[in-house]
């Protein structure tokens, strides 16, 4: 049978105290305004640039910010300012696709994997530690080559090399919900593992799972940055923070700039997202305040 | 017969949770397992749901083989018997509303469509005494016992013959426990139903069984009709359960611990109530079946110290 979302979903009162956790902390609020900022600047990018991105001026080359480039430009004489702007859509929608990528993928093997036990949990956990224990990015270099080089087939590497880790943790609390009472109840129902899945374990996953991608946007985002840099990932002219860095990189004595600015939105989107990430985890976990 | 027990046994590990009990059960009759924390009462109740395997003997709901039985007549077994659980919070999956947890045998067993199985979820609310306005609520809005009102009305959603209730108010009030009791006489009256029910309190089990059957470290050490098994125990555990009411009303772990250490030190010889019971002697260190009080009796004791015709005193 289908899950009903609207079955399953929790009701007000748990989300309206994830909003006040949300928004209850000082730190929670930083980051909660980090992103709304990194969100902003995706969605009104067309408004708010002052020039094309991807419009060349070679008499303008690596000039300091300034009045008419106000994040100054990069060696073709883009202007950085609305790239770092326009990258914002890029960038964002990176770091939640290749979240999404990993953590749904993840979540339905470690769900399932923790409720049937046995040969097959351990089948698939012992692949999972295989995957695993190959160095993350050297994994993610050959998926990507040989999948092509372009931008979702970098989001593609990444996402899978993050499924282990999902998969560990939602297996973890499968093997702990499995013992529960409702789904004993489910058992005595005469209830196969596909009801129990989608009805006791996915739901009771999501919060958890939840916290743990909130806090691996940044990384994500990171990853695909260094993709990017070695010409698997984003391709030119498309403004992306990653590849912008890792150009700016060659001139970074004589243009500071040029890395520095987009690494700095870099640095402040994976740090709202860590923020809120912990704020939410903390509602999971309300006796103990995270480090 | 709903319900037939053939010398069950349930193994954790080396330990024998339930070593060898027999019991059986007919149609509207109730029968009480008595025994403290750890004396494999709710190992017992768990068997009969296929929640655990059988290490030996053979549990029968209807003449359905619950050890291995598969196939058609396990889809009949599963609507044929029903749980109601100790701690009803931790039965229900906190992400469902009411309607959805009552529903939930229903949709498994693929019976009606949405709107009728809402319409089953209204009545059976009705039938348990649960306002019908509620029925979209979360569980954790309802006190103690409206939520055991739910758990019993989900347990009843497949119209099953047979429900083990396990220690079905140990959760609630005393000024509860009276109104949900009550509640599963009717019920009981009103369908027909047989019960299992598992409990440590010997006031509840006088209420609702007609049989009953006392467990210690894992074996049945008395059983015969509730009446005269709770008024005049034979067995020394059984009087000390009846005179040590208060002591026996909470879960005792210090007890529970030593009952499980006897059974590790007793895996096969002698009384394993030998180590607690104030009349042991000598012969107790050899093993003693259930013996009928009079010849063809139903009322059997295990105890050397309680052989026919003889007591204990």
């Amino acid at each position: 049978m289908m899950a009903d979302p609207g079955e399953t979903l929790a009701g007000p009162a748990p989300g309206a105290r994830l909003l006040r956790r949300v928004t209850g902390s000082l730190s929670a609020r930083i980051g909660l305004g980090l992103l709304i900022a990194a969100v902003l600047a995706a969605l009104l990018a067309p408004l708010l640039a002052t020039h094309d991105p991807d419009a060349i001026d070679m008499a303008a080359r690596l000039l300091p910010p300034d009045a008419t480039h106000w994040a100054g430009t990069d060696e073709v004489g883009r202007d950085l300012y609305s790239r770092i702007l326009w990258g914002a859509r890029t960038s964002l929608g990176i770091g939640l696709g290749v979240v999404a990528i990993g953590a749904l993928a993840g979540t339905l093997i470690g769900g399932f994997s923790g409720l049937m036990g046995g040969w097959i949990d351990a089948a698939i956990m012992r692949f999972m530690d295989l995957v695993m224990a190959l160095p993350g990015l050297v994994l993610a270099l050959a998926l990507a080559a040989a999948l092509g080089p372009s931008l979702t087939n970098a989001m593609i590497a990444m996402g899978v090399l993050g499924v282990p880790g999902y998969c560990r943790v939602a297996r973890g609390q499968a093997l702990a919900l499995r013992q529960h009472g409702f789904v004993l109840a489910a058992h005595t129902f005469g209830a196969g593992p596909w009801h129990i899945l989608v009805r006791h374990i996915l739901p009771n996953l999501m919060a958890p799972m939840l916290v743990i991608a909130t806090l691996d946007v940044g990384n994500a985002m990171i990853g695909v940055a260094t993709l990017s840099f070695i010409g698997l990932g984003a391709q030119p002219p498309l403004a992306e923070w990653g590849a912008m860095v890792n150009a700016g990189q060659s001139y970074i004595l004589s243009a500071w700039w040029y890395a520095t600015l987009p690494g700095l939105a870099i640095l402040l989107t994976a740090l709202g997202f860590n923020l809120v990430g912990d704020a939410i985890g903390s509602l999971a976990n309300p006796k103990g305040d995270r480090a | 017969m709903v319900l037939h027990i053939d010398a069950a046994e349930v193994r954790y590990g080396t330990v024998r949770a339930v070593d060898g009990v027999s019991a059986s059960l007919g149609r509207g009759e109730t029968l009480g397992v008595l025994g403290e924390s750890g004396c494999g009462k709710s190992t017992l109740a768990q068997a009969i749901l296929r929640l655990v395997p059988l290490a030996g003997g053979a549990i029968r709901v209807r003449g359905f083989d619950v050890g291995s039985g598969r196939g058609a007549g396990e889809r009949q077994y599963r609507r044929d018997v029903q749980m109601v659980f100790q701690d009803p919070q931790s039965s229900f999956n906190p992400a469902m509303r009411v309607a959805d947890i009552i529903a939930e045998p229903l949709a498994v067993q693929g019976i009606g469509d949405r709107a009728e199985r809402r319409e089953r979820a209204i009545a059976l609310a009705g039938a348990v005494g649960l306002p019908a306005a509620r029925i979209d609520s979360f569980p954790h809005e309802f006190s103690g016992g409206q939520r055991q009102r739910i758990a019993i009305a989900r347990a009843l959603a497949l119209e099953p013959a047979l429900l083990v209730l396990d220690e079905p108010t140990s959760a609630l009030d005393l000024s509860v426990q009276g109104q949900i009791l009550n509640l599963l006489l009717e019920l009981q009256r009103a369908r027909g139903l047989s019960y299992v029910l598992i409990s440590h309190n010997v006031a509840v089990v006088r209420h609702l069984a007609d049989r009953v059957i006392v467990m210690y470290g894992g074996q049945v050490v008395e059983e015969g009709a509730a009446g005269e098994v709770l008024s005049a125990p034979r067995h020394p555990y059984t009087q000390a359960l009846l005179s040590a009411v208060p002591e026996v009303d909470g879960p005792d772990f210090l007890e529970a611990i030593v009952a499980a250490d006897e059974l590790a030190a007793h895996p096969s010889g002698g009384c394993r109530y030998a180590a607690r019971c104030p009349l042991a002697g000598p012969e107790c260190a050899r093993d003693q079946q259930l013996l009928a009080l009079e010849d063809g009796g139903s009322w059997r004791v295990r105890c050397w110290r309680a052989a026919p015709g003889g007591s204990p005193e």
